[in-house]
């Protein structure tokens, strides 16, 4: 008797055999008595299960109005999806576009940057420094930075070949920051009273002596408004000041002409990833954490929920 | 009882509506689920959480077979008790007494002999017994071909698997019931002592 006889002789016994199938089978009852056997012990069995009886239910499982009188409404979420659709399947298929949709959003608006680049660059950071303080100093281009060094140190040069032409010729370049002098070597004649005048310049190009004092030629306006200019005179005691001033502050760039703005901004973004500010690099990190929290906060939600209608539901 | 009536009123969010097809099938739900799960206390809430379910899911129901419906929910919350079950073993007060002890137990007629009652006690025992023998699947298949009588094609709707898979499951469950049952040939009385056996 092997499993393929046994089930047909099941389905015989329970009359699931197609005409065929059953003419066949007491084709092989009629002259095989181990299956007349088999047969019979089945039917016996089938008959004592039979004979279990029906177990009265120990109570009602009708539903109580107060709790279930409400009609069985669908929540939002079943109310769009598809008949048949689990709603659990589409929150899942909503939280999958949604992540998607935020990741393309956020790479597309970026400019195709690197999507695991997100902190700016040390360019990128001068420049952003530089943007923030263009109201009060001159923006620097990074770029023409190079050129106007290398200007000021030719000037430097030929102002060491021909000191005396320090007070005479204009200066290239008025100011770079060149490293503050002793006080006590200052010579009077280049602090402003001087033969070279007012258009010669103080500083900038000048020897190592020169004092980088605010140039002359082009002021910002609000240092305009705190530094006297060289036309109203400059005292000995406000040029002690601005000395004393000049070695406190840190050493920073500056230009003759401050340039447009408009016009020196893009210059000064050599790539696409230079006017991110550091809220937009870490955008994708935020929105992403944030979704994944969202996500698990409202698991977290469904299960508690869940429990706590197992718990109210049990008598 | 007109059932379609009933069901699309249930659909509708008629409690009354859904409690007349509780009321009507309540009985072969909770067979089915003490069949499977083996105690009435388990039984009592797989049954009445199948119900709870049944009634919010009762708008996915798109006709057919209403009562082939049901069961399956009751067999999946069987599954779902049997489950729990296993990783919370519980033991129940209920229990400690014997059904000879139990004041109210389902199956005890008072109106019967004593000695009648006594060997139809031992038959229900047996049979549970052998049931509770069986794996679930086996189980399962049993109780709603041989106890409940739904044919092979209602049962792979309610258990969700092949025809085929309900034939050989079948076919293994009361091959061992019949082994198991034959233990007990001398517990049982003659009336109910299988003939004969496997070759």
């Amino acid at each position: 008797m092997n499993e393929r006889d046994r089930i047909a002789l099941n389905a015989y016994l329970d009359g699931q055999l197609s005409p065929t199938e059953k003419a066949i089978i007491e084709q092989r009852l009629a002259r095989e008595p181990v299956l007349r056997t088999e047969l019979e012990s089945l039917r016996a069995t089938v008959a004592l299960l039979k004979m279990a009886e029906r177990v009265p239910v120990p109570r009602n499982f009708t539903l109580d109005p107060a709790r279930y009188g409400r009609p069985a409404r669908r929540g939002w979420l079943g109310q769009i999806a598809p008949r048949g659709m689990p709603r659990l399947a589409l929150g899942g298929a909503l939280i999958t576009v949604g992540l998607v949709c935020a990741v393309v959003l956020i790479f597309s608006l970026r400019g195709g940057g690197t999507p695991m680049a997100v902190a700016p660059a040390p360019g990128a950071a001068l420049q952003e420094r530089a943007i923030g303080e263009d109201v009060e100093q001159p923006l620097v281009s990074t770029e023409a930075a190079p050129q106007e060094m290398a200007a000021a140190e030719v000037a430097q040069e030929e102002a060491v070949e021909m000191p005396a032409a320090t007070t005479t010729l204009p200066p290239a370049v008025e100011s770079y920051g060149a490293p503050v002098p002793d006080e006590v070597g200052l010579p009077p004649e280049g602090l402003g009273g001087g033969p070279g005048g007012p258009e010669t310049g103080i500083g900038g190009a000048a020897p190592a002596p020169a004092l980088p004092l605010p140039t002359p030629v082009a002021p910002q306006a609000d240092q305009m408004m705190a530094t006297p200019t060289l036309e109203e005179g400059i005292g000995p005691a406000a040029i002690e000041t601005q000395v004393v001033e000049a070695e406190a502050q840190p050493i920073t760039p500056q230009r003759v002409v401050p340039p447009e703005p408009s016009s020196s901004l893009p210059e000064a973004r050599p790539t696409g990833q230079a006017d991110r500010t550091p809220l937009q690099s870490w955008l994708p990190v935020v929105v992403i954490v944030g979704l994944l929290v969202c996500a698990l906060f409202a698991f977290t939600l469904a299960r508690v929920l869940k429990r706590r209608q197992q718990r109210d539901r049990s008598p | 009882m007109d059932e379609a009536g009933l069901i699309g009123d249930a659909q509708r969010g008629d409690l009354n509506a859904y409690n007349t097809l509780v009321l009507h099938y309540q009985t072969q739900a909770f067979n089915v689920a003490y069949r499977i799960m083996g105690d009435v206390d388990s039984a009592t809430d797989a049954t009445q959480e199948a119900f709870i379910s049944a009634y919010q899911a009762i708008h996915t129901f798109r006709g057919g077979s209403f009562k082939s419906w049901l069961m399956r929910i009751v067999t999946n919350a069987c599954y779902d008790e049997l489950r729990r079950t296993r990783r919370r073993p519980q033991t129940s007060l209920d229990a400690l007494y014997t059904e000879d002890e139990a004041p109210d137990s389902p199956l005890v007629s008072r109106a019967e002999n004593p000695e009648s009652y006594a060997q139809r006690m031992d038959l229900q025992a047996a049979i549970m017994s052998c049931l509770q023998g069986l794996s679930e699947d086996q189980r399962t298949v049993a109780v709603l071909s041989d106890l409940e009588g739904f044919n092979y094609d209602e049962i792979a709707a309610i258990v969700g698997i092949a025809l085929g898979t309900v034939k050989s499951r079948l076919s293994r469950a009361r091959a061992n019931l019949r082994d198991c049952l034959q233990g007990y040939e001398e517990l049982l009385p003659a009336a109910y002592r299988l003939s004969g056996g496997s070759p």
